[in-house]
């Protein structure tokens, strides 16, 4: 059955699981968005808005906000798949671990795209910002959410696992997404015409760094399920 | 690994007492030479740098001690990939004590590279592309030593290393490349941009004998590590050993006395 | 020697204490554990190249 489905076939149907789960749980909506939109006014109350500081930094905080509501999104995605034994169940399955990757990756960009959507609303009321360059800020942010989404559920998987998954994950990944940030933020400042460069080969690097943990995940993803 | 020669006593040589061998031993010696060597050169017969002055006696340091972590690192990539393909104990050993190795030169790298910004930039830290770099992949590295440190059977042990040590090797040219790009905006005395190429006799000499020296020093230490973790896994499996044997007895024991009251699936 | 010189000295000093004292206590802490773990493998399990 899963030989005529094939590896996406195996991962839309992944996705939707996730997807449909997350629409019935509403964690994303009911947990993450707060927590992300509290992490905004923390840096509000941090920076003094009155100081000019916080409108220069909006890209970095915006970016470093998805970076730790990514890291909420996947402990929670993993997490109830290891506790429940969903894990195992699936290494058993006829389903492909490339797909089964694939379709986590999916999931989650599309959560994190969604949560996006939403900061930037934030971001626009809150630290009042004028959007220009739209263009290479939906390029940018496309590629670093499918690099964030790619890279994370590598390293979910392998933490979800372990009693230690809440300390462990942000050390493991952060540190892996510190490209991405970097990128992401200087990418953004350029488009938000902060900056006389061009924002593209930002944008390039994200999108490489996306196909590279993309075809390494699906690779490793087989070794990961059964032995890791 | 091991010889599987079990002759008579006048034939095999006694077990070594702890990881050295004549090879190790050979290897040492030469490295201590070629150690003195950039020591007396480094510190004292080369003459000041004409752009550095006596602050290429710390980049004497800080060279070799970066080559030596990205050799390490570039072992633990390649026995990651190689364990993953083969899993073989071997690998796992070999990929696990490049990245012990690599974190130990890449603090080392860090602390030299500060302290050479004392004393150029009058501060310990400057978010200049080498050093940047240089922080994010130390605590990638220490991530794999803290999932390296959780108990788990070494299958299990060993292909979760296996994974991050060929995802974080993976990231290493993007790391250089983003921060390349983003701190390049804002050059200023980097900490190898500004070494004379024209570096010339004493002082090039010194560079390559303490270049040498550090890569003898990361090769010694992979292999004596290396042995080291064999023998901890044979520990670990001798007293697996043992306390199946007590459990044997335990139930041989337990069995005979309570064969009277009969079995009781 | 100025202060400036007093800082150049102590940093470069400094700089290779570490990296000797550093990688001097690490290659001491391995080859002690090599010496340990010894003891307690047998004979037949010690053997290298």
């Amino acid at each position: 059955m899963s030989q005529t489905r094939g590896v996406l076939g195996d991962a839309w149907l992944m996705a939707r699981k996730d997807l449909l789960l997350e629409r019935r749980a509403k964690i994303g909506l009911g947990q993450v968005v707060p927590f992300a939109i509290l992490v905004l006014l923390l840096f509000a109350f941090a920076l003094d808005p009155d100081r000019g500081v916080l409108k220069q930094a909006t890209p970095g905080l915006f970016w470093v906000t998805v970076l730790f509501s990514a890291v909420l999104t996947l402990q929670r995605s993993f997490g109830l798949e290891a506790e429940d034994g969903i894990l195992e169940a699936l290494r058993l399955s006829e389903i492909s671990p490339a797909g089964i990757y694939l379709g986590k990756v999916t999931a989650l960009t599309i959560q994190l795209l969604l949560l996006e959507a939403v900061l930037v609303i934030g971001v626009a009321v809150l630290y009042d910002t004028k959007f220009v360059g739209i263009a290479l800020l939906v390029a940018i942010a496309f590629t670093a959410t499918l690099g964030i989404a790619a890279a994370g559920s590598v390293y979910g998987a392998l933490a979800a696992r372990l009693r230690s998954r809440e300390t462990l994950l942000p050390l493991l990944l952060l540190p892996l997404l510190a490209p991405v940030l970097i990128a992401a933020t200087r990418g953004c400042e350029v488009s938000l015409q902060r900056e006389a460069v061009s924002g593209w080969p930002w944008a390039a690097l994200l999108g490489i760094f996306a196909l590279v943990y993309l075809a390494l995940g699906s690779l490793l993803f087989r070794p990961l399920l059964e032995d890791a | 690994m091991t010889a599987t020669k079990m002759n008579s006593a006048q034939s095999v040589s006694p077990a070594p007492t702890g990881t050295g061998s004549r090879g190790t031993r050979l290897l040492g010696a030469v490295a201590v030479c070629f150690l003195a060597v950039a020591v007396v050169y480094g510190l004292f017969i080369s003459p000041p740098d004409s752009q550095l002055g006596n602050t290429i006696r710390i980049i004497y340091m800080h060279v070799p001690t970066v080559m030596a972590a990205y050799l390490a690192f570039l072992t633990t990539a390649v026995s990651s990939a190689m364990y993953l393909w083969k899993r073989t104990e071997f690998w796992d050993l070999l990929g696990s004590s490049g990245a012990e190795i690599g974190v130990l030169f890449f603090t080392v790298t860090i602390i030299d590279g500060a302290l050479w910004g004392k004393v150029t930039w009058g501060v310990f830290w400057r978010w200049e592309p080498r050093l940047t770099t240089s922080a994010v992949l130390l605590i990638m590295y220490l991530g794999y030593l803290a999932v390296r440190a959780i108990p788990a059977d070494p299958k299990t042990r060993a292909t979760r290393c296996a994974i991050i040590g060929l995802v974080a090797v993976v990231n290493i040219p993007i790391v250089h490349k983003a921060v390349d790009w983003w701190r390049g905006l804002h050059q200023g005395k980097t900490v190898l941009g500004t070494l004379n190429p024209e570096m010339g006799g004493t002082q090039l000499f010194a560079m390559y004998s303490a270049l040498t020296a550090g890569i003898l020093v990361c090769v010694w230490l992979l292999i004596h590590r290396f042995r080291a973790g064999y023998l901890a896994e044979r520990a670990s499996d001798l007293g697996l050993g043992q306390a199946l044997e007590e459990r044997r007895l335990e139930s041989s024991s337990t069995s005979s006395g309570s064969k009277v009251s009969g079995d009781d699936s | 020697m100025s202060s400036a010189d007093l800082t150049e000295t102590l940093c470069i000093i400094a700089a290779w204490v570490v990296t000797f004292g550093g990688v001097g206590a690490y290659a001491a802490s391995v080859i002690l554990r090599g010496r340990r773990l010894s003891k307690i493998v047998p004979s037949e399990q010690r053997r290298w190249m």
